[in-house]
């Protein structure tokens, strides 16, 4: 057995560290899973409409749903820096204001979605409306998750064990920011 | 080691009667053929059988000793004497065959037979075709000869009818649509042309054209033959089983009286 | 004392029950889902999107209903206590259930988790085998006789299909016998997520329910591939054919994230990649196909959704029928090979044992695997032959063909194994050889498949049908029964008669190699796919398939009943009875402790029969040595 005498050997697997590590392994591979769909329908946008872009397109709302996904993610990129302090009320207020900035883009997006001026019929329309509808999917579990790693911030509190969960739903935020950004681009711009 | 010379005796044995079984049967594993396009297909699985052969009894005789000569003695609670975690000789044997089969196999018969088929689409080899056009709509065939001037032939039932030439290339042009409601673009699905006896199928696909070439070689029908009959072979609704169309292979001299009757009732 | 046991996993026996819950969690879940549903769909049908003539049911509200119902009926049978809650950052009132009561609402406990998947999945299979069965039947004659109208047999084979894969091929040995087993053989107390399998379990009966009463919205003809665009011509039943798939590939989903991150974080001490049993290594290659492909099916599947209920003309002649075969082909073949993968890991697991020898080129073994894994994303189109473009075929016919060689491995390192071991002839090992002969014809069928100019034959044909079976049920399935043998000594503490065993074994590979041997024949003589009606030349031999295919059916019922007797009432075993030196051996099976109460240090190579030495030992119990 002299091959394995000088292996790394994991000293106990219920270790705060380890248990740590497994959490962030595990939510990698969850955001990594939830970036499937996305490239699957940026894939569909070009084989459906190649790039082509609709004039009728509303280009100003989507313009502003860009600008406050962005100022959200900046807010939870901030928070996400500062939750090792544990400062429970600074980061109550770091969780609002992404939660509310956020919800306004998902209300915009909704907007979008009802109130469209392309074809649905056309190819450039359907994508159009099933990536806007997905991404407004995503951005409510965005907020649920987030709204539960606020509750669980001001209820419980935060520690060793929770610091990481609680921290990811800025993280899932920020992932869902990057794909808002990424479709915009796709579906509004190229 | 007899153990090892056990083994490759039997391997030869069983591997030659399995070679003479294949030389035997091997031609008749499409039960039906009778077109040109068929003859690469029963060649290809004649070729890739005869590989497959001593790799498939090696695997099987390996199954056959674990249960005989390598069968744990009753009562016997010990390990095996013959402890060993590697061998260079048969691992790098053993894939040094399955990569050289697997290269082979595309070699021949994939790529050469796939090259020959790609032959059939050049304009050159294009000259004397019989053209048919196919349009599949849910559940119905029409064939149209449109160097003709013949619409949706018909035998003497009225049902849709395919008769062909023996030993002329055929050109299937394949179109999904309803013929009756050309407006509607959005009503027809995925069909599948097939003809058993003749080896190859094609997809129709709504929207798109797709063209099939094959070159008949036995005159028969389907009365005497069900394996000369265009079946759909892609489910298209609950009338799929049912989307199915006699057919014929029959003489120049008679096709071109069928063409002349054909015509004959279309201007009736 | 117990490690390993964070809040919320609650050994029954530790804790006395504190609360008396206000009614079954299974009845709390039927009536969250069932008032949820009815809500929604009201809500949508009647207030947002009402139709002419106002139906109750339409589309739109039968989908968002069942969205809510899906939820309902998972908070209801306990997310909402065990996971829910506590997410919010509330106290949860929720205390696991002793007894049998555990089995019939929401668990952190991997093992009441990975029983309750492997009797959903072994219940998806029996409802499947069942429509299987009545295909048979139907087949037996040439002519409408079982059932009046060909539209009821399509949906048959279609909710046999989507069962018997997305519930029993991805789900029996990954969520089952995954679940059950993977934190004992890396020597850990739970699953890295244990809330996550507790509630992915949930959505198996659902998705299975949900499928197998699909045709109340009507009958739907596309198979298992829900083919565009006849899907968006079919009747709605094709609804419940996306929405019960949804849940049950979402249920694989969760699995895979967990069962990922307990083999890479959840080891025992010494348990280096080196020494990782092989059926975990199956599970992790297997879990990161479903990781990749799973989302992509439920998103493609969305669109088809979509495409009916907006509608959108996606997948229609203007659109791009062809888009969505490429997109289901992409999942759809890693996804024979997520059947299969485990399948081929447990011959390497079990084998050793048998033999009583050294696995041999454990190696080859995992990189087997892993090339497997690697490659299934590149040999999709392969399905598509018959309508692709011509110079797109041999990309696809090349990787196709090279798959073979990774596959192969598994032979090898099987071989290699057998080679002048002493093979115990019992139930678990007669199983697998035989499941290597059954995969061993799947395979080289394949090959015949892979050939473009011979799959333009072939391809839709009942030659197709008896590959994949041999695959499917020869390779997976046969293993999968094999396994349960082989580990009923560890669920039961019982152990089977051997008798009943080996000769059920026999029954099942006579009746199974005639009929599907004979679908091969049935293909080449021109037998085509989704057919209840057919020439009459190829009744005979379809008469006596069905014979063959009933004794089948049989034969798999009698290894449940062989399987449920012996756990039940079997002769009681020693804990090791086959002398195994993988972990899971030595933990405990009682639901009521946690697996290990020290944890063991592993030492030395589980598959290593040259010596008796010690592969783990406890350190906490003076240096225990466990041979």
């Amino acid at each position: 057995m002299s091959e394995m005498q000088n292996a790394p050997t994991l000293q106990n697997n219920d270790l705060p560290d380890l248990k740590l590590r497994a959490s962030r392994g595990g939510f990698t591979l969850l955001v990594a899973s939830q970036a499937v769909p996305i490239i699957v329908l940026i894939n569909l946008r070009y084989v459906m409409a190649a790039s082509y872009v609709s004039s009728h397109v509303d280009q100003l709302t989507g313009a502003l749903i860009s600008l406050v996904m962005i100022a959200s993610g900046l807010v939870a990129w901030l928070a996400l820096m500062n939750v090792k302090q544990r400062n429970r009320s600074q980061l109550n207020r770091y969780f609002w204001i992404t939660m509310v900035l956020g919800a306004i883009a998902a209300v915009m997006a909704l907007y979008q979605l009802w109130f469209h001026g392309v074809n649905s019929v056309g190819h450039y329309g359907e994508t159009y409306l099933t990536i806007t509808g997905v991404l407004a999917g995503y951005m409510v579990i965005g907020l649920v998750a987030l709204y539960s790693g606020k509750s669980r911030n001001w209820r419980v509190g935060l520690n060793d064990d929770n610091e990481f969960s609680v921290g990811s739903t800025f993280k899932y935020w920020i992932f869902i920011v990057l794909a808002w950004l990424i479709m915009y681009l796709d579906l509004y711009l190229f | 080691m007899p153990d090892f010379l056990l083994f490759f005796i039997l391997w030869v044995v069983f591997s030659a009667l399995g070679e003479w079984a294949v030389n035997i049967w091997g031609s008749h594993v499409y039960y039906f053929i009778a077109s040109t396009q068929a003859v690469d297909g029963v060649n290809a699985t004649d070729f890739i059988l005869r590989v497959l052969i001593p790799l498939f009894v090696f695997v099987m005789l390996m199954l056959i000793f674990a249960m005989t000569k390598f069968r744990r003695k009753e009562g016997d609670t010990s390990s095996s004497a013959h402890q060993f975690k590697t061998n260079k000789v048969y691992i790098t044997t053993w894939i040094t065959i399955t990569v050289i089969v697997n290269f082979m196999f595309l070699l021949h018969p994939t790529a050469s037979a796939t090259e020959a088929m790609f032959n059939q689409y050049l304009p050159q080899n294009n000259k004397n075709v019989l053209i048919v056009d196919v349009v599949a709509r849910q559940w119905q065939w029409y064939f149209n000869y449109p160097q003709y001037g013949v619409q949706n032939t018909v035998d003497t039932n009225g049902n849709a009818f395919l008769e062909l030439p023996v030993n002329r290339k055929v050109e299937f042009v394949l179109r999904s649509y309803d013929p009756n409601h050309t407006y509607d673009t959005q009503v027809d699905v995925i069909h599948s042309f097939w003809i058993p006896a003749f080896g190859m199928k094609e997809d129709i696909i709504p929207g798109e054209t797709r063209t099939m070439y094959i070159t008949p070689t036995v005159m028969t029908n389907t009365t005497s033959n069900p394996m000369l009959r265009v079946q759909c072979a892609e489910v298209c609704g609950p009338g799929h089983p049912y989307m199915e169309a006699n057919a014929s292979v029959v003489s120049s001299n008679s096709f071109n009286q069928w063409i002349a009757q054909q015509k004959k009732n279309q201007n009736s | 004392m117990s490690i390993g046991t964070e809040p919320g996993i609650g050994y029954g026996t530790e804790k006395p029950l504190v609360l008396k819950k206000s009614m079954p969690p299974i009845m709390k879940g039927i009536i969250w889902g069932g008032v949820g549903f009815l809500l929604a769909n009201g809500i949508v049908s009647l207030l947002l999107d009402p139709q002419p003539g106002h139906p109750f049911i339409t589309e739109p509200s039968v989908t968002v209903g069942w969205v809510v119902l899906m939820i309902g009926w998972v908070l209801g049978v306990g997310a909402w206590e065990g996971a829910v809650k506590p997410a919010f950052g509330r106290t949860s009132n929720w205390v696991a259930a002793v007894g049998w009561r555990r089995f019939f609402e929401y668990s952190t406990d991997h093992k009441v988790i990975g029983i309750q998947y492997l009797v959903s999945s072994a219940g998806g299979f029996f409802i499947a085998g069942l429509a299987a069965m009545m295909m048979r039947l139907q087949l037996m004659s040439d002519r409408m006789w079982l059932f009046p109208y060909p539209g009821q047999y399509l949906t048959t084979v279609g909710i046999h299909g989507t069962i018997m894969m997305f519930s029993v091929g991805t789900v029996a040995l990954v969520g089952g016998l995954g679940n059950y087993l993977i934190p004992m053989m890396i020597g850990s107390n739970s699953s890295a997520f244990p809330r996550m399998s507790g509630i992915s379990v949930w959505l198996v009966p659902l998705g299975i329910f949900t499928v197998a009463f699909s045709p109340l919205l009507g009958y739907w003809t596309t198979g298992w591939r829900g083919y565009e665009p006849l899907a968006q011509q079919d009747p709605s039943g094709i609804l419940f054919y996306y929405l019960g798939v949804f849940a049950l590939t979402l249920s694989s989903l969760l699995v895979a994230l967990n069962l990922t991150a307990t083999i890479v974080f959840k080891r025992a001490p010494g348990l280096t990649w080196k020494r990782l049993p092989m059926f975990a290594w199956g599970i992790i290659t297997v879990s990161l196909l479903n990781i990749i492909w799973l989302p992509e099916i439920e998103i493609t599947f969305l669109l088809g959704i979509l495409s009916r209920i907006v509608p959108f003309p996606f997948f229609t002649a203007t659109g791009s029928p062809l888009t969505y075969l490429e997109l289901f082909w992409l999942f759809g073949h890693p996804e024979v090979y997520i059947v299969v993968v485990p399948a081929l890991a447990l011959w390497q697991e079990i084998l050793p044992v048998m033999t009583r020898k050294s696995l041999f080129a454990r190696e080859f073994g995992v990189i087997g695997l892993i090339f497997v894994m690697m490659l299934s994303g590149l040999v999709w189109a392969h399905h598509m032959f018959t309508n692709m473009r011509n110079s797109e075929i041999l990309p696809f016919s090349f990787f196709t063909e090279m798959i073979s060689i990774p596959t192969a491995f598994s032979y090898l390192v099987a071989i290699g194994t057998i080679w002048r071991g002493k093979f115990r002839i019992n139930a678990p090992s007669l199983l697998i050889l035989m499941s290597m002969f059954n995969f061993m014809i799947g395979g080289m069928t394949g090959v015949f498949l892979a050939d473009p100019v011979i799959n333009l034959q072939v391809h839709d044909t009942f030659f197709v049908v008896g590959h994949f079976h041999y695959t499917i049920i020869g390779g997976m399935v046969f293993s999968w029964i094999a396994a349960m043998y082989y580990w009923l000594p560890k669920f039961s503490g019982r152990m089977y008669n051997e008798k009943a065993g080996i000769i059920g074994a026999i029954w099942i590979f006579i009746a199974f190699n005639m009929t599907f041997g004979q679908f091969f024949l049935l293909g080449l003589h021109g037998m085509n796919r989704w057919v209840p009606v057919y020439p009459s030349y190829l009744q005979p031999m379809n008469f006596e398939t069905s014979i063959f295919a009933f004794l089948l059916g049989l034969g798999f019922l009698f290894h449940l009943i062989h399987i449920w007797w012996a756990m039940k009432a079997g002769p009681k075993t020693e804990k090791n009875p086959w002398k195994s030196k993988t972990l899971e051996w030595m933990s405990s099976r009682n639901l009521a402790q946690p697996n290990f109460n020290e944890l063991p240090e592993v030492v030395g190579n589980f598959y290593a029969y040259e010596n008796d030495e010690p592969v783990a030992v406890i350190p906490g119990e003076g240096g225990v040595e466990i041979v």
